[in-house]
């Protein structure tokens, strides 16, 4: 029965990891850069979404309606103003903007906001579903359904329309978008931003369930995310969604069998290990299946 | 600058650089024989060499061969907690140590850079960022892990008194050898072999550059260089723990310096260190609060990268070429 019930807390984790990982996958697949800022744009909107409870008593559920086309608005200006003139130069420099970007959000949130640790707190906080001897958290079952709402809304974008269907080309072929008259650099500055707006969504969800400062757990999130977008293929969608699955799984066991102090290192060894075994990551083992 | 240096023949260039190298330890080295007593000007000179030492050592693979290593705090705390151990333990000298905390952290960094750097894309510095924190978090929980003593988790070790001034003097001897060995790698087909690599790895491929090795052994100098910082460390501090030398703000520190000092220079990091330590040393008695220099750090970084992606020898390169060019205006352009 702990199995299932570690199993079914390992999905719901999944669906957030999935969540907040998804946007980095998609600005890569677009722009080939790493966004080292993804952890510092979950965590100002985190810091809005407690902000806008604190003062309307906005659930957090609800308002990742408000802080994701805000957290769009947001990256697709830092596209505009930051990476979009470094994107012909060497990965380095885009990698040491982001960094930088990143640096100015965590000090700036913690100059300017406070380092204190907050938490939101629904009503529905501290309740429980059981099913027969499983339990599970309501609050975690309810960023589970949001993130997987979200993921299959950008699945649909990405597949059904013809901006989404632009942005899967970029991620392709550059060059041959180009010759085929997509707008490059504003279906670039969408991706971005819409790889924003999903960090935002990821870290509005957060707040429902972890409490945070500027810093933590921000930077154990970034490395979990690079560990499930490296597991996943760094630009597959069902890639991501399988490996998230994997990290949760992986980390509940090893909290339940060794040392929940543990936890952390457990996405370093599986990021270690894809590396040495996998580097295509799954979506190189789907597809190598598929072929055959 | 590159135009201007063009002039003189490689070699006087060099040995200029060199002569440059010992003037600067030998100054710094006098300091304690002139006066005894000057222990605040020692201390600044110790962190000054300290972090030049540092900067030097994360240019050699993120500046010369651009893969960039967020988590450099791990070799630095790894040859700290080296030299700990065999000192406290053991009953070595923390001076002999130095070669043992290098080695191990050399091979530490092959271990870590055989599979990541081997591959395209960013995997390298992704990992890094695994690496610093899970050496971190290997360290917090050495003695959980082996049923031992030895690391005491996050209250961290006091080590023996040790005499502050041979410190002095061996610091200054590692800043001579990480400066020799980083000219050296500029100099020669090494440091060559990472600038091709940096600039097409293709290309440099298909000419027969050994991308994969060179850049292993790029990491392995340098995490060389940065255990020995640490060693250095424990031997002036006498205290080691977790959150000094693993500390998210020592990986910071390590990417501002040579990114503010010059990217892929021999002097940059030299300049970001000065940089950096004269503004660590004055920051706490200005403002109490540690957040504001982070701030200005980040948007430093981001200045920089954007505007003059050599930093300071950048800047300084530029200058000289104005003067020569408000003086000798028909030089002036090229």
């Amino acid at each position: 029965m702990r199995l299932v019930e570690a199993l079914i807390s390992a999905l719901l984790v999944a669906g957030l990891y999935a969540t907040m990982s998804y946007g980095l996958a998609l600005i890569y697949g677009v722009m080939k850069i790493i966004n080292l800022a993804n952890a510092g744009v979950m965590m100002l909107a985190a810091f809005t979404t407690f902000f806008l409870w604190q003062s309307f008593g906005l659930d957090p559920l609800v308002s990742v309606l408000v802080v994701a086309p805000l957290f769009f608005v947001v990256g697709a200006l830092i596209e505009v103003v930051f990476v979009r003139r470094v994107l012909n130069e060497k990965p380095v420099v885009s990698l040491l903007l982001l960094f930088g970007i990143l640096l100015v959000m965590q000090a700036g949130a913690s100059l300017f906001l406070g380092g204190d640790v907050r938490s939101v707190r629904p009503v529905y906080v501290q309740e429980v579903i059981r099913l027969g001897d499983v339990v599970i958290a309501y609050n975690r079952l309810l960023v589970f359904v949001a993130g997987v709402i979200i993921l299959i809304g950008l699945e649909l974008f990405l597949r059904r329309t013809f901006l989404g269907r632009a942005i899967r080309a970029l991620a392709q072929d550059r060059d041959a978008c180009r010759l085929a008259g997509i707008d490059v650099r504003r279906v670039s500055m969408i991706a971005f931003g819409l790889g924003t707006a999903l960090a935002g969504a990821a870290g509005a969800l957060l707040t429902a369930v972890f409490p945070f400062d500027p810093v933590t757990p921000y930077g154990t999130l970034q490395l979990k995310s690079f560990t499930i977008i490296v597991l996943g293929g760094l630009e597959s969608i069902p890639g991501i969604a399988v490996a998230a699955f994997v990290l949760a799984v992986a980390e509940n066991l090893t909290v339940t069998i060794s040392k929940p102090q543990l936890e952390n290192l457990v996405s370093f060894v599986l990021l270690v290990v894809v590396l040495v075994v996998m580097p295509g990551g799954l979506a190189a083992i789907i597809r190598r299946r598929r072929i055959a | 600058m590159t135009a201007l240096l063009a002039r003189f023949p490689k070699r006087a260039l060099l040995i200029g650089q060199i002569g440059l190298v010992f003037a600067v330890a030998i100054a710094i080295a006098l300091i304690p024989v002139i006066d005894e007593r000057s222990f605040n000007l020692q201390r600044i000179t110790f962190f000054l060499l300290w972090y030049a030492i540092l900067a030097s050592s994360w240019n050699m693979i993120g500046g010369y061969a651009g893969q960039i290593s967020f988590g450099h705090a791990a070799f630095l705390g790894m040859g700290a907690y080296v030299t700990g151990i065999l000192w406290s333990q053991l009953k070595w000298d923390p001076l002999l140590t130095l070669p043992a905390a290098g080695l191990v952290a050399a091979l530490y960094a092959v271990l870590v850079g055989a599979p990541t750097l081997r591959l395209r894309g960013p995997y390298f510095a992704i990992a890094t960022i695994g690496v610093g924190e899970a050496t971190r978090l290997f360290f917090v929980n050495f003695d959980d892990i082996f049923g031992v003593t030895l690391t005491k988790g996050v209250t961290g070790i006091s080590l023996p008194t040790y005499d502050p001034v041979t410190v002095h003097y061996a610091t200054v001897v590692v800043f001579v050898l990480v400066m020799l060995t980083t000219m050296w790698i500029r100099a020669g087909r090494f440091g060559l072999g990472l600038f091709a690599i940096n600039m097409d790895r293709d290309a440099a491929e298909t000419a027969g550059v050994p991308t994969a090795r060179l850049q292993v052994f790029a990491l392995a100098a340098s995490a060389f260089f940065a255990a020995t910082a640490g060693s250095l460390y424990a031997a002036r501090q006498q205290f080691l723990d977790p959150a000094s030398m693993f500390g998210f703000d020592k990986s910071i520190a390590l990417v501002l310096m040579p990114v503010v000092g010059g990217l892929g220079t021999v002097w940059g990091p030299v300049f970001g260190a000065v940089l950096y330590s004269s503004v660590q040393d004055r920051i706490s008695s200005i403002v109490n609060n540690p957040y504001l220099p982070a701030l200005i750090y980040g948007v430093l970084l981001v200045v920089i990268v954007m505007f003059e992606p050599l930093g300071i020898a950048g800047l300084l390169g530029r200058g000289t070429k104005y003067a020569r060019a408000l003086l000798m205006p028909k030089d002036g352009d090229e």
